[in-house]
Parts: structure tokens; C-alpha cells; sequence
């Protein structure tokens, strides 16, 4: 199974809209051990990652304030490497602790992540020794652009199902939406975190809603390919439920139909 | 009900590829303790080292990217290679100017608002502009995304096998383009 068929694959009975409004899908898995940037390098020369472009550092920059004589000070820190594909659709993440693949829009299930299955995971697993993921991660960041019509305002009850209903009743409208609610599913060690938000949309005459469904696991997951399947199809299932129960038909008619 | 206005979250534009970045940095800095995807935050700065010919080239496959799901099937993915291929720094001069956004913009217009089931062929004039062209035989179709936003457009066509007719526009805007086309039969450059 590759990263890309984990974040492809249909559940039984799923959806699959000819425009869907997926902006990027993640997978990460983090580790707790840090693994030695040396390390990180050997992962990234496997023959798995041979499609993807010459990697560059991740850097992290503190700067810290000093009150007492006042001076700024900064210090840097690698904390891996990251490399995209030379079409800019997919990128890698390699981290001391984590690995992350992002596929962009399009997102299409034409594509492959691989030649070969699984093989950039499990280079991972098998070259930094890790036996256990402290925490799966399977989000999707959707941006649903709404056309205005000659309008300034959009009626977001008229797309998503999640409402403000607030202490007051005041004159006006909302001018700005943003929430964040974490919560665990009804399935075993599997939490979500769901971001409803109005956005800009790169279009024209158009204003957008933010929907990001990250869903993620609590306790740690083996990296044992079966156990590690079983839980991400759960995610998957669980995703796609919310992602169903978030959205009207009216929503749904800006998907462009059905894909058969 | 909820109304909303058209105001734009997070502050940042949403990259995709990024775009979780973007949304963990907003409500990082709420300051949540819970959740998923905050932890994350502490580690949002890091940025790659990249050149600038790769900070142009990932700018412009973001933004096609970014409205991709408007385009036909595989335009995307293939405009984002032809990118890629034009901004390849060996082959590019040390006078030319990297391609304008405002351009792009302009490109991605004509794109969404004349639907052309064919893929164009694209250049650039090393002035930030994107040259669009769908050539069939003597029928060619050249668009110039400027980087005023506007459209140079230079068509020729024929008709009944006859002398091709030519006609060219200047400074229009991109809406403009599938009106301007229209009685040129813009079937022959456009379709599949």
C-alpha cells in the first residue's frame, strides 16, 4: 500500500466528485526518538525516493528576547529535509521525528506516489528502525469555493451543516467565521480536529469555506503493515463520514457530479 | 441563519502543500493546548534553503495548484510540468525576468473563462510574461499574459481552405477573451 493509495482509497459506498474541493492531503507519522539527521539523508537516497527533487533543509529559527540588556538573539536548528516532485505535486517531509507526505491538487487517483508500494514508508521504518508511531496523522485541508452571484455575502448554512448559534441576536451579519473543535470519534484511539473557517478564494466573484479534517491517533500505532492498514482504513472510514456529514447537497452540486 | 462576510482566514494565503501550515500557525496562536495538529506549530518556521529559480517555479505551480480543480482533468498537473520545464535555469538568460504572478493570474483566467479542452503550449518573452498558444495547421491561437494582468491576443484562422484571415487585440481583459475569439470559430484551437 502506498501513501498515495492510503490517501486515495474509497471506502465501501464513498463518494467520489469529478471536482473534488481537496487544496492538499496529508500523512504523517511521527516517532519519539530523534533520529540523527545523518540518518535522515540515507532514508532520502533509497531508491523510493529517486522521482523526487535533490532535498533541502528544514530550518528552524528561534529568536529570544533579552529585557534585562536589551538584544536579540536567534538560533538555528535543522530539523530535516524536505523534497517535492519536479511537478510540485507531492512533497516529502523527513523530520528527526516525523515523515510527512503531502499530495496537492489536483488531487486525482491517476497519479502515483511510487513505483514500487509502500516502499518510501517502509524505507523509513526499516532504515531509522522504528517499530511504533506515537501518533498517524490523515488530514485534509478542502477549500469549497462559493460563487457570489452579484452578492457581497454568502449564506454558509446554505453549504456546511455547522452553525453559530450564538447568546445574542444582533443586527447584521457575521463578518468573519472561524472555529476548531477536537473531539474522538466513536472508534477506539482515533480524534479529530475539524477547522470550519470562511476564506478568500483565488477566484473571481467567489468567497470560500475552509473545511480541514485532520483526524489522528492517541495512542501509539504499530508500524507493522497490517496493524498499521487496519487503523488508517479506520481513519479513512471515519474522514470521509465527516467530511459527508459537514456538507448540504447544495455544496455537494459545486463538486461537478459524480466521478464514475 | 449564518451569515458570513467574504473576509479572508487564515491571513496568509492557503498554499496547498502548505495550507496546514498555515491554519496550525492561526490557531497556534490562540494559544490551544489540545488537539492534533497545534503540536505542530513549534516546528511551522522551518523553511527550505531554495534558489531563486525554485522560489519562482514553486510560486507559480502553488497557484495552479491552488485552482486546479477548476481546470480540466490533467491540466494542472501538466501546465505545472511545462513550468518546470521552461524555468530550467540552464537555459535561461541572466537578463530575463522571472514570470510575472499578475501574469499567471491573467493566464489562469483565460484558462477558466474560455474552458479550452486542449492544453496550450506555453513560453515567456523574459519580460514576466506567459505566452499561451493552441496551433492546428495554419489556425494559431496566441495569447499574451502580460504582467499588467491584460491580454495581447494574435490569431489567425481559415476558412474554406482560404488565405487565413489575421487579427490581433491589445491590452484586453482576460474575462473578455472567449467574446473576443467567438466569431473565429474558437472550436478549432479549443477543442479536444
Amino acid at each position: 500500500m502506498s501513501a498515495l493509495a492510503v490517501l486515495n482509497g474509497r471506502a465501501e459506498g464513498q463518494l467520489r466528485y469529478k471536482k473534488p474541493p481537496i487544496l492538499e492531503a496529508v500523512l504523517e507519522f511521527r516517532w519519539s526518538e530523534p533520529r540523527p539527521l545523518e540518518a535522515l539523508v540515507s532514508v532520502l537516497r533509497a531508491q523510493a525516493f529517486d522521482e523526487f527533487e535533490e532535498s533541502n533543509p528544514r530550518m528552524q529559527i528561534d529568536a529570544a528576547v533579552s529585557l534585562d540588556e536589551p538584544k536579540l538573539s536567534h538560533s538555528t536548528k535543522q530539523l530535516g529535509f524536505e523534497a517535492s516532485l519536479r511537478d510540485g505535486s507531492q512533497i516529502v517531509f523527513l523530520e528527526q521525528q516525523k515523515f510527512v507526505f503531502v499530495q496537492r491538487a489536483p488531487y486525482d487517483r491517476l497519479v502515483s506516489f511510487s513505483a514500487d508500494d509502500m516502499s518510501a514508508l517502509h524505507e523509513v521504518t526499516s532504515q531509522l528502525a522504528v517499530d511504533e508511531f506515537s501518533r498517524v496523522g490523515l488530514r485534509y485541508v478542502n477549500r469549497i469555493d462559493i460563487p457570489l452571484g452579484g452578492n457581497s455575502k454568502i449564506n454558509t448554512d446554505d453549504y456546511v451543516t455547522i452553525k453559530f448559534d450564538g447568546p445574542r441576536k444582533d443586527r447584521g451579519i457575521i463578518e468573519e467565521f472561524q472555529m476548531r473543535v477536537v473531539k474522538p470519534t466513536e472508534k477506539e484511539g482515533i480524534h479529530y480536529a475539524l477547522v470550519v473557517a470562511t476564506t478568500a478564494s483565488p477566484l473571481t466573484d467567489h468567497s470560500a469555506i475552509l473545511l480541514d479534517i485532520d483526524m489522528f491517533t492517541r495512542p501509539p500505532v504499530p508500524a507493522a503493515r497490517d496493524q498499521l492498514d487496519r487503523v488508517l482504513k479506520q481513519m479513512r472510514t471515519e474522514k470521509n463520514e465527516i467530511f459527508q456529514e459537514c456538507l448540504t447537497d447544495k455544496a455537494r452540486d459545486l463538486f461537478g457530479g459524480l466521478d464514475e | 441563519m449564518t451569515y458570513i462576510d467574504t473576509t479572508g482566514f487564515p491571513r496568509e494565503p492557503l498554499v496547498p502543500g502548505r495550507a496546514h501550515h498555515a491554519i496550525n500557525r492561526f490557531f497556534g496562536l490562540l494559544g490551544q493546548v489540545g488537539g492534533a495538529a497545534n503540536v505542530e506549530s513549534s516546528a511551522t518556521p522551518a523553511s527550505p534553503q531554495i534558489t531563486e529559480f525554485e522560489e519562482n517555479l514553486r510560486l507559480l505551480q502553488e497557484t495552479i495548484s491552488e485552482v486546479s480543480m477548476h481546470l480540466p482533468t490533467g491540466f494542472a498537473r501538466g501546465l505545472n510540468r511545462q513550468f518546470a520545464n521552461l524555468l530550467d535555469d540552464e537555459a535561461w538568460e541572466d537578463e530575463d525576468e522571472f514570470i510575472s504572478l499578475h501574469s499567471l493570474t491573467a493566464f489562469i483566467m483565460v484558462l477558466v473563462s474560455a474552458s479550452p479542452a486542449r492544453r496550450p503550449g506555453i513560453g515567456t518573452n523574459g519580460k514576466g510574461s506567459i505566452t499561451a498558444s493552441w496551433t492546428r495547421g495554419v489556425n494559431r491561437l496566441t495569447v499574451e499574459c502580460l504582467p499588467s494582468g491584460r491580454l495581447n491576443v494574435m490569431m489567425s484562422r481559415q476558412v474554406d481552405g482560404d488565405e487565413p484571415e489575421r487579427a490581433a487585440f491589445t491590452s484586453i481583459r482576460p474575462s473578455r477573451l472567449p467574446e473576443i475569439v467567438q466569431p473565429f470559430g474558437p472550436e478549432i484551437w479549443f477543442d479536444g
